[in-house]
């Protein structure tokens, strides 16, 4: 269901810049907490004397028409009429045929209902420049990707729950170089530790859209829906306790990890004793921005909140490649000329074939043999860098983030 | 050949290695410009407070 306006009853979109429901049609500027309560406003559109279908009603008439279950719910659009498919963990999608926002209530009330949410702070021309600005800017990244469609944008709220506690751990660390073994004995406090709580969604690019600043979270209203799309959470309370403990492993790891005098440490023995528990469930923004290059997926985050950008951004491999073997046989060209200019001439002549400088001979195998070691582990290095900065591409495409957007695009079927 | 030769002949292999890193080195610094999931992860905000002990002396 849309909210409508006032003024000449069309549907209205929640505008971060204004931080109130904007009327496409006629300007109308409204602050949402002036606007009745979603789920009455609802109620009273309906015929009072009928009482409105439960869900389970609804999908037990489904069900006896069709004889089976399917994870999918059918709405009908408040503003033309068109039916309206959901998937089970959204609670608002966009109306396919007139394209205003549809919000199932019966998915967000009682247990459901968020507690909190965080409006969009970052508009959809803010998210786009930035993107622009920061990752696609580069020489190597493709001319197609320097311009975005804006229909490659969305805006969804993301589920999260809440965490508050402490942690303690005794933990021990040993250096891997040596014997030595340092112990500590920390705490930390967590506030508003937040636990993502989409299943569909990668974790691993999620995660480092945070820091989200839950001071600015306001109470839940369906007005801040307007506009964007959203998800319920579908991880059980349980699996989200789990989560948390273990972000908060890494967190306080992370911190220990820093203490003790040496970098390259391990821990041996750590006993952590949790004390978290839940304290909402909140839905915070971010833009995802889904780009196709010649059949590869590129999905890219932005914070709502902050603007954050989580991504990187793909790179012409034909361009990259040629000036990589360009640049490997300039060097090696460089070095071959050095060599036979000046390396072997002075091998010859101080390094005689009668073995008159033994001595000097011997010293210098040992010190190119050192040289060699330090230039190997260097390739080494060198590699290992470059397979990170592909792997982090990687996380770029990931096919589930990519999914998770594109059905919000009406793209994937 | 003598060592001597044989030495110079290795430091001439060591530098088309390093060369050669250096130039993955260099194009991975300039493709991960445009990359933000290696930047460094700063001391979390829900994370206020944290104390810590060195007990490893006692």
């Amino acid at each position: 269901m849309a909210k409508n306006c006032p003024g000449c009853g069309a549907s209205m979109e929640y505008d971060p810049g204004f931080d109130a429901l904007v009327c496409g049609s006629c300007g109308n500027i409204i602050d949402p907490k002036t606007l009745p309560d979603a789920d009455s406003f609802y109620y009273d559109m309906n015929d009072p004397s009928e009482e409105p279908k439960s869900i389970e009603e609804t999908l037990s008439e489904f069900e006896e028409l069709t004889g089976e279950m399917y994870d999918c719910h059918v709405y009908t659009c408040s503003q033309c009429g068109g039916e309206v498919i959901v998937s089970g963990t959204e609670i608002s999608t966009r109306c396919v045929y007139c394209g205003s926002t549809s919000v199932v209530f019966s998915r967000i009330s009682q247990e459901h209902r968020p507690d909190y949410i965080i409006p969009f702070r970052v508009s959809k021309e803010e998210a786009l420049t930035k993107l622009n600005s920061t990752l696609l800017s580069s020489f190597f990244v493709p001319r197609k990707f320097k311009k975005l469609p804006p229909e490659c944008i969305r805006g969804i709220y993301i589920p999260y729950y809440t965490f508050d506690g402490s942690v303690k751990d005794t933990q021990q660390q040993q250096r891997l170089t040596g014997e030595t073994v340092y112990l500590y004995d920390c705490r930390a406090e967590f506030r508003d530790l937040l636990v993502e709580s989409c299943q569909a969604l990668d974790d691993r690019s999620t995660a480092m859209l945070e820091p989200y600043y839950m001071n600015e979270a306001v109470d839940f209203d369906t007005s801040y829906l307007m506009g964007f799309y959203s998800n319920i959470s579908d991880l059980s309370p349980r699996g989200a306790h789990g989560t948390a403990e273990l972000k908060a492993k890494s967190f306080i790891y992370a911190r220990t990890q820093k203490l003790a005098p040496h970098t390259r440490n391990k821990v041996i023995r750590s006993t952590l004793e949790y004390d978290l528990h839940r304290t909402g469930y909140a839905l915070l923004p971010a833009w995802f921005i889904t780009l196709d290059n010649d059949g590869t997926h590129y999905t890219y985050l932005v914070n709502g909140q902050t603007g954050k950008i989580v991504g990187a951004a793909p790179w012409n491999k034909a361009a990259v490649t040629s000036m990589i073997v360009a640049s490997c046989i300039a060097v090696v060209s460089l070095l071959t000329v050095l060599y036979l200019k000046v390396l072997a001439p002075f091998a010859a002549e101080e390094f005689p074939d009668d073995y008159s400088n033994l001595s000097g001979s011997f010293v210098a195998l040992v010190l190119a043999c050192i040289l060699f070691s330090a230039a190997l582990a260097f390739l080494i290095r060198a590699c290992s860098r470059f397979k990170h900065v592909w792997e982090n591409l990687k996380l770029s495409r990931s096919l589930m983030t990519f999914i998770f957007s594109k059905k919000r695009q009406g793209g994937v079927k | 050949m003598t060592h001597g030769q044989i030495a110079v002949s290795i430091i001439y292999v060591a530098s088309l290695l390093a060369g050669i890193g250096a130039v993955l080195l260099l194009f991975a610094k300039l493709i991960g410009k445009s990359n933000t999931y290696g930047e460094d992860h700063k001391d979390p905000v829900c994370m206020p407070g944290f104390d810590v002990q060195d007990i490893s002396k006692r």
